[in-house]
């Protein structure tokens, strides 16, 4: 079996037996892989550890593992970490969002499917949700992470009769057609939530800023009133699109989270 | 094919379903029990049977217990005013084997794990408030595991004592350099976390 060197985030972690754990990772050239990391817990006395002692979520490392697409653990051989998250870890907020961000990619990414550009715009949004820019860097990345995955909802004029947001004073997103409807068109659609159009154009200006290395530059301050309403729509179509339950949308939509 | 009569063969398979026993050992430890005499044998059932019947979760704190407080609790040399809140009651064992923690724990029996559907209703935080409702504890120290979940939920647990009783002071176990360790063996993160914690000599 033939050894991949990726660079790779832990998106999802079981631990396994004594020592060992079954790992969800997201590889920079591999795509979502899953592996088991044997032995994972087991340090000699002098703190020697195949796996720095344990892998935790959303930690980032240049992994080795066995590419193995037809076996269904392939082992992980060696995990060199290069980002444990500290300051991501010091505030609530930030641990929810990168979980989220992380169960997010783990729902809309199909295994073995590469994205690159997904795999570095995660790992510098796990940089900034640590920061005070998260509100508006989770939001980037999951536009991205939709854009990416070909699931972006139409977002810029109503799915019935075309009318631009930019025009109207009211709207809906219809959550079984996976976009956006005018005031006079919303009620044709029964499964909808209100949304200001307002933040709508936010989500447009996020969509077209200038970009460097993929990354979008000069991102506009957002507050949790602006984005919780967006996060709740988004979640509503990943929810739909996917038909999976997102078990942390309710944390982050959480009014003390 | 010979194969094991159905009362052999539970044996082997209830051995088997426990952690880190795999089919072959199931099979050793079934053979051996068969070898021994049926009263020593029938011994490991009344053991089993007893921490079954026996074993409950301590009223005040949630560590395993035979009675309606539990050792540490029921103990009057420890210190009331100081908690120690921790995920299992296998890390208050370990506390314990240090022998330097004088106060008493509170065992959260879990830890908040969205992603696994580990909710704060889960674990015993509303238990812990209520014992903070009683106004003797000055000190709580988070004691949950340094990973990303046990951060999370040092942080919850922060959010809510620290908008509910603000005059109960809050720390978290010291994170670093593991004594007997190398530093050459230490991964980035607990370099940086030794780096930042370190102490004045």
């Amino acid at each position: 079996m033939p050894l991949v060197a990726d660079r790779c985030i832990c998106l999802r972690k079981i631990e396994f037996s004594e020592t060992s754990q079954i790992l969800t990772l997201f590889a920079r050239q591999g795509g979502v892989v899953r592996v088991i990391a044997k032995g994972a817990h087991r340090t000699t006395k002098v703190g020697a550890s195949k796996f720095g002692g344990g892998i935790d979520l959303l930690d980032v490392a240049e992994a080795v593992f066995s590419h193995a697409p037809h076996r269904e653990l392939p082992p992980l051989t060696e995990w060199r970490l290069t980002e444990g998250h500290r300051e991501l870890r010091r505030n609530l907020r930030a641990i929810y969002l990168g979980t989220y961000a992380a169960e997010l990619v783990t729902t809309l990414v199909h295994e073995h499917d590469p994205h690159v550009e997904l795999f570095d715009r995660l790992e510098q949004s796990l940089r900034e949700v640590a920061t005070a820019r998260r509100e508006q860097a989770f939001l980037a990345f999951t536009l991205d992470l939709l854009r990416e995955t070909g699931l972006m909802p139409e977002l810029n004029a109503c799915i019935n009769c075309g009318q631009p947001m930019s025009r109207v004073a009211r709207a809906a997103f219809a959550i079984d057609r996976g976009g956006v409807a005018c005031g006079d068109c919303a009620p044709n659609f029964s499964r909808r939530v209100g949304i200001d159009p307002r933040l709508l154009r936010v989500v447009q200006t996020i969509l077209t800023l200038p970009r460097l290395a993929g990354q979008p530059q000069r991102l506009p301050g957002l507050t949790r009133n602006q984005t919780d309403p967006l996060n709740r729509l988004l979640a509503e179509h990943i929810r739909f699109s996917s038909a999976r339950e997102l078990r942390l949308a309710r944390y982050i939509l959480a009014p003390s989270a | 094919m010979a194969s094991y009569t159905q009362s052999i063969q539970n044996l082997i398979n209830q051995f088997a379903s426990l952690p880190g026993i795999g089919l072959r050992s199931a099979e050793r430890i079934a053979f051996h029990l068969l070898k021994q005499k049926p009263e020593d044998a029938l011994m490991l059932a009344e053991a089993i049977r007893d921490v079954k019947t026996r074993i409950r979760h301590c009223s005040v704190c949630y560590n395993l217990s035979e009675g309606e407080l539990c050792n540490i609790c029921s103990d009057p040399s420890r210190d009331q005013t100081v908690v120690c809140v921790i995920e299992q009651p296998k890390d208050l064992l370990a506390l314990e084997t240090a022998g330097s923690f004088r106060g008493v724990y509170h065992v959260l029996l879990g830890r908040i794990a969205p992603l696994e559907g580990m909710e704060p209703g889960d674990v015993t935080i509303d238990a812990l408030l209520a014992r903070l409702e009683q106004g003797q504890i000055r000190e709580i120290i988070m004691g949950t595991n340094p990973n990303l979940e046990g951060d999370g939920t040092a942080l919850h647990i922060q959010n809510e004592v620290g908008r509910r009783f603000p005059d109960v002071q809050l720390t978290r176990l010291a994170r670093g350099l593991a004594a007997g360790s190398n530093i050459e063996y230490a991964n980035k993160s607990v370099l940086a976390d030794a780096i930042s914690g370190r102490q004045k000599m």
